[in-house]
């Protein structure tokens, strides 16, 4: 038996590798308070249809805010239409709404931004990207995922080239495929969905790695705390992440420092994935609709 | 599966402490003010110590006519959550606190977290630096409780409460809600409004009990477009209430930027109050929101209508959005008059008072009041601080003019239980220029105190009191106004440094100065009994400072031992008073009582008797 610890010990300490963290072993006894349960399904009604989803977040201001593949819905969170913001778009593949409420689109090689009201403010078009895959903001910083030419840029609000955040390779700085952003604190989340990994990256220069979630490898697992085919990721406030794959078909939680905490299965592959801000709803979108789920509420102590 | 289900549907218990015990007394207004958002007492408020109502909103004071049943900030606004209204006050029967369905604001658990006052005033007990009006009350509230039927907007309102005793603005007050979006979530078309129950009723003629009188049957509703005015006046049954009442929106800002009330949608609804009637939020949104503005309930109004006892809902909006974090300030005046003139009038100075952040044209405040009983005599000395004091208005000048001195047998805010005994008033050649003395009387100022503690204060002796009487004093200050903006000279309010006060014999242990007893004999009640069962007394005079008075009957029992001790402030220390109940809580019979008198201080002992006649 003390031989076996020994062993165990040293697997773990030179077997695994220091880069990664080992993904914890699955809770089985996960308090139920954790779980999330599917509330809601929308498609639509004769408001609306939601068909072709491309993107869904939860808004800055609150509200959700569905993109399909020619336009953006905002939504209450009940899942009746407020209106349908914005209109026209041609290959829209992601959706932000940075602090000022404004809205981002990464519609084929152009960033779009509208006004909160869905009013264009303006556009720019970088000619060299194949694929805008995901979009976010901060401080006047937009940062783009080109999930053809594996490269995560940092433009200005002109539209003005500033940087390359991450571009193709293994480690945990590089990425392949990567897919949607998302920005907490000074913190830049990143699937990287041929590696089945999703990266934090930090938004200031140097640029280090602040969070690594997937495994050490480039495999993918079914186990918790792996990932195969990652293809969304979604911040609550209190840094809790979320991540939507298409291989497992599921949505993975995990707490700020990266240790597993849930997953929900769901019934098909997921587009999209957004939270509350307090972490209480999930809206995963699938092609043809948007499942709401829901944490119990736990009642507060009365003083 | 159950446990689950236990998790979703325990209520939130709300602990709130409410504190409806306050109301505004420092103007012309006596309005209860609560922190959850009613303005008002509605029903249940205990009495007041001395056993009187509290006022809802009486107006003018002392008059005991109530205007307001209550009153309650409306909120409504686009959420995530959809559409949602959070209700200060609805159409209700009772309200209880923290439970009822429309009731939506709460104070936090706090136990401290209760209504606080400041006051402007250096002689107020309240005095902070900075309070903006002679009277402000604070208070904190939340739509964040669990609620019946209630989804949070997710709203923190500070509420402040303005009162001055100035003449032109005492029959104003403004309360001002500053919303902060403390939710999750941003809100957007935002409506503000201002449910009311507005309703003359006069306590004298329906009676102290008269929420139970059909005393609502008899409002007459109007609205005054330009003003942004609701008001209401009784039809003439109920002939003591006298003039009439409103609510009328001053002004909204967002963050510090004022917005043009005329920018936005105004909406004046009415509609029957019906406690039955259960209205979605959806609903009370788009009654917010209408523009309407429902003809007024008057004399004609009832010609082809049946009468609706109304309810009104004066609201404002959209604003655009209220972003989380976001505040906005709205500011209402409750304000009565006499004639739909003099209330506009009064509702256009609580307009000027918001336009100029509440800097107004204040009269100076009164001066530091001593007063000194004696037999017969009352000495009053009062210091000139007020003579120094600016303005708070531009171009804050120092424009003291003269002092009042009134004295009063009741002590109560109606100015009609007060006789003005002396003024004096400035002349020309005074030292401080900064205004025009010449107008007024010009008498000069009263003479001066040469020594003691309090030399250098003026002095004035009003000798025509009598002892055992109690009278009430107080010394206001008065400046020249500014006709140029129609400012009539603004005075003190009456009862700022008011004094109680019973002129007696001053102690004395001078052995020829006989221990006597007033009126003798005590014939059923003397002219100072009260009628309470304890309010019948007779006066013992000429006491030494610390002495013990025995009283014995003529078969020399002793009935009632007193202990008399040292100087009250507001008597002068030589007299003490007996109810006439003896030491076994009997009242005395008739008959002819003696008296012994003990002095401490010497060990000399009187005699005296006196007659009771019941």
């Amino acid at each position: 038996m003390r031989y076996s610890i020994s062993i165990l010990f040293l697997l773990l300490l030179f077997g695994c590798g220091k880069k990664y963290p080992i993904p914890p072993e699955y809770d089985y006894s996960m308090p139920p308070e954790e779980s999330y349960v599917r509330v809601d399904t929308w498609t639509g009604n004769g408001e609306y249809v939601l068909d072709n989803m491309v993107d869904v977040i939860v808004g800055t201001d609150g509200f959700i805010y569905a993109l399909t593949d020619n336009d953006v819905k905002k939504l209450y969170e009940n899942g009746q239409l407020n209106k349908i913001i914005i209109e026209d778009l041609s290959l829209p593949s992601a959706i932000y709404q940075d602090i000022k409420r404004n809205i981002f689109i990464s519609d084929g090689d152009i960033i779009r931004l509208f006004d909160r009201e869905g009013d264009s403010i303006f556009a720019f078009q970088d000619t060299a990207v194949v694929v805008s895959a995901g979009i976010s903001s901060v401080e006047d910083k937009i940062f783009m995922s080109d999930s053809e030419r594996d490269l995560v840029l940092l433009y200005d609000t002109l539209g003005n080239l500033i940087d390359t955040l991450s571009s193709f390779g293994a480690g945990i700085l590089n990425v392949d495929k990567p897919l949607d952003l998302c920005i907490w604190e000074n913190r830049i989340f990143i699937v990287s969905s041929e590696h089945n990994w999703v990266e934090a990256i930090s938004t200031y220069i140097p640029r280090v790695n602040l969070l690594h979630l997937g495994g050490e490898s480039h495999e993918g697992d079914t186990l918790p705390g792996y990932f195969i085919n990652p293809v969304d990721v979604a911040v609550d406030d209190s840094g809790c992440v979320y991540v939507a794959e298409t291989g497992n078909q599921r949505i993975q939680k995990f707490d700020m420092y990266g240790d597993f905490i849930v997953e929900t299965k769901l019934s098909e592959a997921p587009v999209s994935v957004a939270v509350s801000r307090d972490g209480m709803s999930l809206y995963v979108a699938f092609t043809d609709g948007i499942e709401k789920y829901k944490r119990p509420e736990t009642p507060g102590e009365p003083e | 599966m159950r446990k689950l289900l236990i998790i979703f549907l325990f209520p939130l218990v709300v602990f709130a402490k409410t504190d409806n015990s306050k109301y505004t007394t420092a103007g012309n207004v006596y309005l209860t003010v609560t922190n959850f958002g009613m303005l008002g007492a509605g029903r249940g408020i205990p009495p007041l110590p001395t056993g009187e109502p509290q006022p809802s909103c009486e107006y003018p004071a002392g008059t005991r006519t109530e205007r307001l049943f209550r009153a309650g900030l409306w909120v409504g606004a686009v959420s995530p959550w959809g559409i949602c209204v959070t209700t200060g006050v609805c159409d209700a029967l009772s309200i209880t606190a923290g439970s009822s369905e429309g009731f939506e604001f709460y104070p936090t658990r706090d136990q401290d977290d209760v209504i606080i006052e400041k006051s402007s005033l250096m002689t107020s007990q309240y005095y902070s630096l900075d309070a903006v009006s002679e009277q402000d009350f604070y208070a904190t509230y939340y739509d964040t409780s669990s609620v019946l039927n209630h989804t949070p907007l997710g709203l923190e309102v500070c509420q402040v409460s303005y009162v001055w005793s100035y003449s032109y603005i005492d029959d104003v007050v403004i309360v001002r809600f500053i919303i902060k979006n403390i939710g999750d979530a941003d809100l957007e078309d935002v409506y503000i409004g201002m449910y009311a129950e507005l309703v003359s009723g006069n306590r004298d003629f329906w009676g102290d009990d008269f929420n139970a009188t059909p005393f609502f049957g008899h409002k007459r509703l109007f609205y005054k477009d330009s003003l942004h005015l609701v008001y209401e006046m009784n039809d003439g049954t109920d002939y003591l209430a006298k003039g009439m009442f409103g609510v009328g929106m001053v002004g909204i800002e967002r963050d510090t930027t004022r917005i043009y009330l005329d920018s936005l949608t105004i909406s004046f609804n009415w509609w029957e109050w019906d406690y039955n009637v259960i209205v979605s939020d959806s609903s009370n949104y788009r009654t917010m929101s209408n523009g309407r503005r429902e003809p007024d309930v008057d004399d004609g109004y009832l010609v082809d209508h049946p009468y609706p006892d109304p309810t009104s809902l004066l609201s404002a909006g959209p604003i655009p959005y209220l972003n989380r974090g976001d505040s906005l300030t709205v500011t209402f005046a409750l304000c009565g008059g006499m004639t739909d003139d003099e209330l506009y009038q009064n509702f256009g100075w609580a307009k000027k008072a918001y336009e100029t952040n509440y800097v107004l044209p204040a009269p100076p405040p009164s001066p530091r009041l001593v007063i000194i009983p004696d037999s017969r005599k009352v000495t009053l000395l009062f210091d000139n601080s007020p003579e120094f004091i600016r303005d708070p208005s531009p171009p804050n000048l120092r424009d003291f003019e003269g002092y009042r001195i009134y004295r009063s047998e009741t002590g109560l805010a109606d100015p009609d239980e007060w006789i003005l005994l002396y003024q004096f008033d400035k002349t020309p050649d005074d030292s401080i220029q900064d205004v025009d003395h010449s107008q007024g009387f010009n008498t000069g100022m009263p003479e001066k105190e040469t020594e003691g503690e309090y030399e250098g204060w003026y002095k004035i002796i009003d000798q025509d009191v009598r002892n055992g009487f109690r009278y009430y004093y107080t010394v206001t200050s008065y400046d020249v106004g500014n006709p140029e903006i129609g400012l009539p000279p603004l005075e003190s309010a009456l009862r700022q440094n008011m004094v109680e006060v019973i002129p007696g014999t001053p102690p004395t242990s001078e052995p020829d100065k006989a221990v006597g007893v007033y009126p003798n004999p005590y014939r059923m009640s003397s002219m100072w009994d009260t009628g309470s069962p304890r309010g019948r007394v007779i006066r013992f005079f000429n006491l030494p400072e610390n002495a013990t008075i025995y009283i014995y009957n003529l078969a020399g029992d002793l009935v009632k031992t007193l202990e008399h001790e040292g100087v009250l402030e507001e008597e002068a220390g030589g007299e003490a008073v007996w109810d006439l109940i003896t030491d076994r809580e009997q009242a005395v019979a008739t008959g002819l009582y003696i008296f012994c008198v003990k002095d401490h201080n010497t060990g000399r002992i009187k005699k005296g008797k006196f007659l009771v006649i019941k």
